[in-house]
């Protein structure tokens, strides 16, 4: 029973899927612009290998690229966004003071900031900090360019101040004043109540910042001077009508998606678990 | 709790594994004292002498002495002259259009290889930028759908004017040079033309397709009837079946204006040239030697731009004989640069110290070719370049 | 020093709070009130009388607007040391497990886990609370089991002062002996000063050495309770005590209940 139940189950799910391939297989006979699943299935079982038709590097090594630059700009992000959000959330002056800019800047798309971004950092980078004219021996480093990251920065950073921000507004005083007759300090009121009582928040933002730091790589990947990455390799595809690498990057892309959103989603359900369930 | 604390640790080692990896490129190439200069390009066979001088290293070294010896591929060369090295080139392809002139307004790149329109667009807007030679002239097409009843200019005029519904034209962006000539010819056969399809009285309608896109999808679509592009653009559309060559671009009237139309060329700050006057002078004989090269070798010149640019030999053995590759200024590219002064000025297209300039005044402020003349005079000395 | 000592003094305290509805409402006024060390005081008065107030004073939660509160001869500029605190409700830390909540003031003090595990296991077995509720949070508990772990977890810190804010009165009836039951036992094996406020009249005769009345914001009454302990509710000597008790509520607490 528990069999048939799983099967149905699957085959449930799989009717999109299939239905996708479907038409896609329809779209791409006599296309140039829709490849055949043939040919990006031929791209995606070479992910190491450097395209033949396409000035870029591999796949794996695109994806490598992305994955790190989102890492660097969610990360610093993470790091900055949740001490201001915690600022806003519990001091009336801070709250006043950068609330509305927040508020405003969060609605204005990322990628409107690209060309203020290229005007700001142009093409250095860690490398290029750290090594000057050597920038170059450093490929990974290099790679991890601040105008991009400065990008992805603004992108994931709004989510996760205001949610932070909002879960800190809302710790009960009643915990902050048990804590503080046990003598807590305003650092412990802070590491033992505030934190953990804006946890689920924070990691909600987190969970918002990080789907748009993914999403805005891609575009922020077509900055001047750029070399790799995934949003890169679309781009070039684009430029050099080869398609099938464009969908194999979009298949890669989707993929990556879903599993930083799955780590993200298994953070949020430990974080959250003390929270009784609504029945 | 342990287990989340092993998969984040192992996820850490394997990404440093990872940055450790790609970063490493084995036995570290040698450091050198020469200057270290950036060189924007945008990665198309119309910068085709660049490539072919990078990939060619050898041949260059045992034929002229002056050559780039590759440091790292694609991305960094040494430029030896007569065994001393001048410059550490750094390649970066920034990209087509205005993104060069303004990556060198920023600092980025010290020299640049691009389109003359948008370098002259940056130089009236006071960035001091000097056209040091060209690099390549025409190369530019109007495409038509492949079942299109268009066959050549005098039918696409005839269906311009008297076609039941406007054509639409795309163009890759507003100060593209394929676009700026294709709208004086059209100026020329009295065809109205606009770029707002409800607009009643446009007999050519023109879309941008957006610089970075290509016209392959609208084309597929049908959204638009043609376009105007350089290579290989142009051989990309054909080799997938999607249009045909009506009319190069040179051929449009008026008659004869655009013959050697300038399109791409080298350029720098007046900095990088008070700095770098030795470098930048062994990158121009290098430069015309493999001009030089391109033009006598013509299946090493498809070669090296589908080994570099990774388009289809189909593609590169369609577009690279139709562009003509020039780095010796010659007096008919100068009358070519004083064209689009004449036609920058009609469209008031410079806003800034060219508004009011004589064609003249503006080649003899935009073009500094005393590095370049001098440099091919030292070839020749040698015998290392033919007579012009 | 004998037991004799005071241990907490409130004098003259007066608390005047300004909210946009309304100006001024006064939640003290002239408040005095003396409890000596290892005494069990009951404070008894309305709904809004400033029971909660001055129990707030008392913790360093909050300051008089005039007079003062003197905790073991120290006037309150804070939280003091060596005072617990168990409210109402919803005053334990949803995030943490039973047994983390318990250790909770020993770990704000820097004390080792090991020992400060011990020593909560040790007070949850004196509060009666059963070793397998250690791992549990708090919305999975009962009512009365919440309550034993907040009474728990102030007295894990062996504080020698224990405020108590109305902490029964969520539970059902039989909980409720208990939980008196259990924090008599904890007192009269620690001895600690209690200031205990409510508004059930009954509890306040059960558990106290002295009941004060409170109205108003001021004391109106402060009633002796010379009980033997553990009290029979049923008895005669139980039952006079209450209606002395609420013969003082009577006459000082006005029809309307004495809502402020």
């Amino acid at each position: 029973m528990k069999a048939k139940r799983w099967i149905v189950r699957v085959l449930l799910g799989a009717i999109v899927p299939v239905a996708i391939l479907v038409v896609w297989h329809v779209a791409s006979v006599g296309s140039v612009v829709v490849p055949s699943i043939g040919a990006v299935l031929e791209v995606l079982a070479h992910p190491l290998r450097d395209p033949p038709a396409l000035d870029s590097t591999s796949l794996a090594s695109g994806a490598l690229i992305s994955v790190l630059r989102v890492v660097c700009g969610f990360g610093l992000a993470a790091v900055t966004a949740i001490p201001i959000g915690l600022l806003v959330g519990r001091s009336r002056g801070a709250m006043d003071m950068l609330s509305p800019t927040m508020a405003a800047a969060m609605v204005i798309s990322p990628i409107a900031w690209i060309p203020v971004a290229i005007i700001a950092f142009g093409l250095s980078s860690p490398a290029t900090a750290l090594y000057g004219d050597e920038h170059w021996r450093f490929g990974l480093l290099d790679q991890l360019r601040f105008a991009i990251v400065a990008v992805i920065w603004l992108g994931a950073f709004f989510p996760i101040a205001l949610n932070a921000a909002g879960g800190a507004k809302r710790v009960r005083e009643a915990h902050i004043e048990a804590a503080r007759v046990l003598g807590a300090t305003r650092r412990q009121v802070l590491a033992k109540v505030i934190l953990p009582s804006a946890a689920p928040s924070i990691v909600t933002g987190l969970r918002v910042g990080g789907g748009i730091a993914w999403r805005v790589i891609i575009a922020a990947e077509i900055f001047p001077g750029t070399r790799g990455g995934l949003g890169y390799m679309i781009a070039t595809a684009h430029e050099q009508a080869s398609y099938e690498y464009a969908f194999a990057s979009i298949i890669v892309i989707g993929a990556i998606g879903l599993v930083l959103d799955g780590m993200l989603r298994l953070a949020e359900h430990r974080v959250g678990r003390w929270q009784p369930k609504e029945r | 709790m342990a287990r989340t604390r092993t998969t984040a640790a192992a996820l850490f080692l394997a990404g440093v594994a990872a940055a450790v990896l790609t970063g490493c490129q084995g036995e570290p190439p040698a450091k050198t004292d020469a200057p270290s200069i950036k060189l924007g390009h945008v990665g198309h066979d119309h910068h085709l002498a660049l490539y072919v001088a990078a990939l060619e290293g050898e041949r260059f070294k045992k034929d002229y002495g002056v050559y780039l010896e590759e440091v790292k591929p694609k991305e960094v060369y040494d430029l030896v002259d007569g065994g001393a090295t001048l410059a550490r080139l750094n390649f970066i392809k920034v990209g087509g259009g205005s993104r060069m002139p303004a990556a060198m307004s920023r600092g980025e790149i010290e020299v640049g290889l691009g389109g003359v329109v948008p370098v002259a667009k940056f130089a009236d807007g006071g960035q001091p930028l000097k056209i040091l030679c060209p690099l390549q002239t025409d190369g530019d097409m109007l495409v038509m759908q492949k079942d299109s009843p268009v066959a050549d200019w005098a039918s696409f005029v005839k269906a311009a004017k008297e076609g039941e519904k406007p054509l639409t034209i795309g163009y890759k962006a507003p100060v593209a040079i394929a676009k700026l000539v294709f709208e004086r010819a059209l100026v020329a056969e009295g065809i109205a033309y606009g770029y707002d399809a409800t607009d009643p009285k446009a007999r050519v309608i023109l879309v941008n397709f957006g610089s970075e896109a290509s016209p392959i999808p609208m084309m597929e679509t049908r959204a638009i009837d043609g376009f105007v592009m350089n290579q290989p653009g142009v051989a990309v559309a054909v080799a997938k079946g999607l249009g045909k060559v009506v009319s190069e671009l040179r051929d449009l009237p008026p008659k004869g204006k655009w013959i050697n139309h300038p399109c791409c060329c080298i350029c720098a700050t007046e900095q990088t040239l008070q700095a770098h006057r030795d470098a930048v002078k062994g990158l121009l004989k290098v430069i015309l030697l493999a001009t030089q090269l391109i033009n006598t070798n013509q299946d090493l010149a498809i070669d090296c731009a589908t080994r570099w640019t990774k388009y289809d030999l189909a593609v590169e053995k369609d577009s690279v004989p139709t562009i003509t590759y020039l780095a010796e200024p010659t007096d008919s590219w100068v009358t070519g640069m004083k064209t689009w002064a004449e036609m920058a000025k009609d469209v008031e297209l410079f806003t800034g110290k060219y508004a009011d300039a004589s064609p003249e005044a503006f080649v003899d402020d935009l073009l500094d070719l005393t590095l370049v003349r001098e440099a091919a005079r030292e070839l020749r000395e040698k015998g290392l370049l033919k007579a012009s | 020093m004998t037991g004799e000592h005071e241990a907490i003094r409130f004098e003259n305290a007066s608390k005047c709070f300004v909210t946009p509805a309304r100006p001024e409402v006064w939640a003290l006024r002239g408040f005095n009130l003396s409890c000596l060390a290892r005494q069990l005081t009951c404070v008894v008065g309305p709904s809004g009388c400033g029971k909660t107030t001055l129990l707030r004073l008392a913790a360093g939660l909050d300051f008089p607007t005039s007079g003062r509160v003197l905790m073991r001869g120290r006037p309150v500029d804070g939280p003091p040391d060596g005072v617990g605190l168990v409210s109402q409700e919803g005053t334990l830390l949803p995030w943490r497990r039973a047994l983390a909540n318990v250790t909770l003031g020993l770990e704000i003090r820097g004390m080792g886990r090991a020992e400060r595990r011990a020593a909560a296991r040790a007070v949850l077995e004196r509060v009666h609370l059963a070793r397998d509720v250690e791992r549990s949070y708090p919305h999975e508990l009962s009512g009365g089991m919440r309550q034993r772990l907040a009474l728990a977890r102030a007295l894990c810190p062996n504080p020698r002062i224990l405020l108590m804010d109305e902490p029964f009165a969520s539970v059902d009836e039989p909980t409720r002996h208990h939980l008196q039951g259990d924090l008599l036992g904890v007192w009269a094996a620690d001895g600690q000063t209690i200031l205990f406020v409510t508004h059930s009249i009954e509890e306040a005769v059960y558990l106290a050495d002295r009941v004060v009345v409170m109205t108003f914001g001021r004391t109106v009454a402060e009633i002796p309770v010379p009980l033997p302990r553990p009290r029979d509710r049923l008895s005669q000597e139980f039952i006079d005590l209450l209606l002395v008790v609420r013969r003082a509520f009577a006459e000082h607490v006005d029809e309307k209940g004495g809502d402020v």
